[in-house]
């Protein structure tokens, strides 16, 4: 068991290497040609990377339904058990949310550098520790004098950091979800081949333009309806539900009522859908009633969003 | 105490009263792949790493409990006095056996499974489940400490055919080697798709 594997000229490099790889991930293969595989990445990590980057870009072309109708047959097979499964869904439901947001990478990545790692890596050396000397003199003449007022300038300094800190970080996570909304709303409408196209959106209650913006309604020049998904923020308790368009104008350009709430695993939602015809590029506000039993109605959420064409 | 989780009851039992992990077990398997320390835990998290994908990609149903399986059998056999020259190929053979032992003790369950309907991974219904997760995963990611969620989320940012150079230059910044970058992006993402699962069973975000 214990014997030398896969000489080092067996690199796994060529086309018909990666075609292979491809193959053994979606078990398309000889049991020789799957140990020949095994062998190689045990003892070779760039092999074992690029198996993992093939995966990667296997599951993003099936997704995005690229693969030939062989190739599909064969990694649903695979793929179509836990824990496969459970992590092509995870691995996509990722990249959903973070493919293509906007950049921020050094900036975003220093956050997660530690700064003593950062200081680590500034070159060159000799730079680097006469910078050090420099800065021990300087910082033990000035803790020196001004001891009491630099905690207090520092202890205020690190207090604006951490709430600039704080603030990007929430304008960072709403702009992901805003992104994660965006796209899914994407996805959904380049799904829809056939006639009627109706693109699917989901808005959530209470987005004010004070808080990030109104959700940004990109309709597909094919649209003839758009769908909301109206995610809700109360329990119920209404015989049923009505929801009313406003522009920004305060015009109501569109009612429906009778509308009943659905459970989901994401909470409840109810589901409108609203001729495209009808929405010119603007802000709208979409609210949401609920009929009470005595046929009072009452305001339950409201929902904002921008159109675009 | 790492106890095997192959087997039969009676052969489980046995095996502890054969041989327990030790800390000196565990010292002389580190000091087998690599004699720093630091290097040493790196190699053993790769090997794990490898060891997870391998089980994984040959339908084991539980490829964490075969791949500390098998750590715990090379351990074992550095403990009693193996030498081993390659740690890599040597856990492949270990691995390739825990399997086969795994497949066997499952195969009447897999009898009993293939009676049912197979578990379909048709396009339509995996973009519904993901659908279904994008909610959790947006609370579950909240959980994460901030520095984590920007790992995960730069780990994930760019498309396939970018995703590769940028997750070298993403390594490069943190002063870390890729590998131990997919390894700790490994990590939250079974911490996330753990926490997903919570929230699927409970119907309702976490907190």
């Amino acid at each position: 068991m214990n014997r030398p594997v896969a000489p080092d000229q067996d690199r796994m490099d060529s086309p018909a290497d990666e075609a292979l790889l491809v193959r053994y991930l979606i078990g398309d293969c000889s049991d020789e040609e799957r140990t020949r595989v095994e062998e190689r990445f045990f003892s070779d990590t760039d092999t074992f990377d690029r198996l993992c980057e093939l995966e990667e870009e296997l599951v993003a072309r099936y997704a995005r339904g690229e693969l030939r109708a062989d190739e599909r047959v064969q990694f649903e097979r695979a793929y179509g058990t836990p824990p496969r499964r459970d992590r092509l869904i995870l691995n996509l439901a990722l990249g959903r949310i973070f493919a293509s947001t906007p950049v921020s990478s050094p900036e975003a990545a220093s956050i997660a550098t530690p700064s003593w790692r950062r200081w680590l890596t500034f070159e060159p050396a000799a730079a680097r520790w006469a910078l050090a000397a420099a800065a021990v003199v300087l910082l033990t003449g000035v803790l020196v004098q001004f001891r009491q007022a630099e905690r207090l300038r520092t202890s205020l300094g690190q207090s604006q950091q951490d709430a600039a800190a704080l603030r990007a970080r929430l304008d960072e996570a709403e702009r992901r979800v805003a992104d994660a909304e965006r796209q899914n709303a994407t996805s959904q409408q380049t799904a829809q081949t056939a006639s009627p196209v109706i693109a699917t959106f989901v808005l959530t209650p209470g987005l004010t333009r004070s808080a990030r913006g109104p959700a940004r309604v990109n309709v597909p020049p094919a649209a003839t309806a758009l769908r909301f998904r109206l995610t809700l923020d109360f329990d119920g308790g209404y015989s049923s539900l009505r929801a009313a368009l406003r522009n920004a104008a305060g015009d109501s350009v569109w009612t429906q009522g009778g509308l009943q709430p659905q459970k989901t695993t994401d909470g409840s939602v109810v589901t409108v859908t609203i001729p495209a015809a009808t929405l010119a590029n603007g802000e709208y506000e979409l609210l949401l009633q609920g009929v009470l039993k005595n046929n009072s109605v009452e305001d339950a959420a409201t929902y904002h969003f921008t159109v675009a064409r | 105490m790492v106890t095997s989780h192959m087997g039969t009851p009676t052969q489980r039992g046995a095996r502890r009263r054969e041989w327990q992990l030790s800390e000196r077990a565990l010292e002389r398997f580190l000091a087998a792949l690599d004699r720093d320390r630091d290097a040493a835990a790196e190699r053993y998290e790769q090997i794990r790493s490898k060891l997870l994908r391998f089980f994984e990609w040959r339908g084991c149903a539980y490829p964490d409990e075969c791949a500390d399986e098998t750590i715990t059998r090379v351990i074992r056999k550095i403990d009693e006095g193996d030498t081993i020259q390659d740690p890599d190929s040597y856990c492949y053979g270990v691995a390739r056996l825990v399997l086969l032992e795994a497949l066997k003790q499952r195969e009447k369950e897999r009898e009993a499974l293939s009676q049912m309907p197979p578990l379909s991974a048709s396009v339509d219904e995996v973009q519904l489940e993901v659908e279904r997760r994008l909610s959790c995963l947006r609370s579950c990611m909240k959980t994460l400490p901030a520095d984590q969620q920007t790992l995960i989320a730069e780990y994930y940012r760019h498309d396939t055919g970018q995703r590769i150079d940028a997750r070298k230059r993403l390594a490069a910044t943190l002063g870390i080697g890729l590998n131990a970058l997919r390894i700790r992006a490994h990590r939250l993402s079974e911490r996330l798709g753990s926490c997903i699962g919570d929230c699927l069973e409970h119907g309702a975000a976490v907190k």
